[in-house]
């Protein structure tokens, strides 16, 4: 779909410790999904464009292996680098 | 989707009707089993109520006996009916006979309902009209109302003379309506609040209800019902003809604008995301996310209705002037709406359904001489047709 579904704040979505996953159900059943790298590195390029960056250019977005509809997660950068650090993890390089 | 909560065992998406299960042989099939929580009065075994969880599906009898299909977690048994469903008043009595208020020959299943990972079962004490509410299941937002470690399953139990019951539950939220012989009516919630739905927030933890609690309570009102979505309550107060929305700010405002009266209403129906009142001179406002074509036959005039059913993103239609039809509109992109219409170029197009789309018609394709149209049933992008005998 060319547009979100929903825009889900990721204090709203499951993060999965072992596949290092944030989750969240889909209408069809499966659950959209986005490994926390990818969701940091697209918090980080949001942030360095101040918060707005035009649609085409958004990766902090959720797909499901089902289906075609996505999410926009919504949330700041820190509420990821709060994950890693709880999880004991290093930082994406 | 997880096809096999559609109680068939392979996994190819169906955009055509395919018989799943039939109940014509389970008074054979049962007779003389003495089965717990069904009700001996009842010698029926007409489908009472049909319930769609995110992978599982759950059908409760009118005489008690409930199977399921899909990912049934600790319920599955090895009571098989057929290759996906499975006979589950077993395994549940298995685990809650220590917490049961009465001996279970008075105790039948009255009322289910799914969360996305987890299930509900309300068992009715038939001789003292107790309710208590079980739940089995996984959760990820407190969803189960009770600690998933427990080793008890009881969630609430209901005073005495509790009259009727209702659970309804979307993704993470479950309502218990309780109905009591003083005409009071009281509104439990637990799970999900994350909109607000059932409470409003002070702080962040209140977005997770961990155990039921009061939402409403109706003094002298038995006249008021409720819808769930996955992020808003409805609650259509009969007595008073208010129409109140919590949580989706959005969609609130919405009904608020609206300014709705329920005596023109005859039936409220909620989507995940969205809603659609039918009026009693037939025409449909539809209120809510419509970009998935959820809202295409708003202000429409539909005709008479005889069956109106929400699936998680679609609507399923069967009118009264042509009762051997079943057609869908809404969000089709798993043939919940039946085929898509291939003469679009667009995928995106082919998926939505702004009109409705036949399903079935029982004049073209009947099954074994089944040529009745029974009920229709909406799942996380799913559709099942109850079809019998004339």
């Amino acid at each position: 779909m060319s547009t979100f579904y929903d825009e889900i704040e990721i204090d709203d979505m499951s993060f999965d410790e072992e596949t290092k996953t944030f989750h969240y159900p889909c209408p069809c059943g499966d659950r959209f999904e986005i490994y926390i790298d990818d969701l940091y590195f697209a918090f980080d390029d949001l942030e360095k464009a101040d918060g707005e960056l035009p649609a085409d250019e958004l990766s902090n977005i959720a797909t499901c292996p089902s289906c075609s509809l996505q999410i926009l997660c919504i949330g700041e950068l820190q509420d990821v680098i709060d994950i890693y650090e709880k999880m004991d993890i290093p930082l994406p390089a | 989707m997880g096809m096999d909560s559609l109680g068939i065992t392979d996994l190819e998406d169906r955009d055509t009707p395919f018989p799943t299960l039939s109940t014509s042989n389970f008074s054979s099939l049962f007779a003389n089993k003495h089965i717990p929580f069904t009700d001996k009065t009842v010698n029926s075994y007409n489908i009472k109520y049909l319930k769609c969880g995110g992978n599982h599906t759950l059908i409760l009898l009118e005489n008690g006996i409930l199977i399921g299909a899909g990912e049934l977690r600790e319920l599955r048994n090895d009571y098989i009916i057929n290759d996906g469903w499975c006979l589950l008043n077993y395994k549940i009595h298995e685990f809650i006979k220590t917490e049961l208020n009465g001996l279970v020959d008075i105790l039948t299943i009255e009322s289910i309902s799914t969360c996305w990972d987890s299930t509900f079962i309300e068992i009715k004490n038939l001789e003292k009209n107790i309710i208590q509410i079980f739940s089995f299941g996984q959760q990820c937002k407190m969803e189960l109302g009770r600690p998933e470690s427990n080793s008890k399953f009881n969630v609430i139990s209901s005073d005495i003379d509790c009259v009727a019951s209702e659970l309804h539950s979307c993704l993470y939220t479950t309502i218990a309506v309780f109905r009591y012989v003083d005409n009071s009516t009281v509104l439990y919630g637990w799970g999900f609040n994350n909109k607000q739905q059932l409470f409003e927030t002070q702080n962040k933890s209140d977005k997770f209800i961990q155990s039921p609690k009061i939402v409403k309570q109706f003094l002298n009102n038995p006249n008021v019902e409720f819808r769930l979505g996955k992020d808003f309550l409805i609650i259509l107060n009969y007595k008073e003809n208010s129409l109140i929305c919590l949580g989706n700010p959005k969609l609130k405002t919405e009904v608020e604008q609206k300014n709705f009266s329920l005596n023109k209403i005859s039936k409220v129906i909620v989507m995940w995301s969205s809603l659609h009142f039918l009026y009693e001179n037939e025409s449909l406002v539809s209120l809510g996310n419509g970009q998935l074509g959820q809202l295409s036959l708003n202000n429409s005039h539909l005709g008479p209705v005889k069956f109106l059913e929400a699936g998680s993103e679609h609507t399923i239609y069967t009118s009264v002037n042509e009762p051997f039809i079943v057609s869908s509109w809404g969000w089709g992109e798993h043939g919940n709406c039946g085929k898509l219409d291939k003469n679009k170029s667009n995928i995106n197009d082919q998926q939505i359904f702004t009109q409705p789309n036949e399903i079935l018609n029982l004049q073209k394709n009947e099954f074994n001489n089944y040529n009745k149209i029974q009920n229709l049933y909406g799942g996380c992008a799913s559709t099942f047709i109850l079809i019998t005998k004339e």
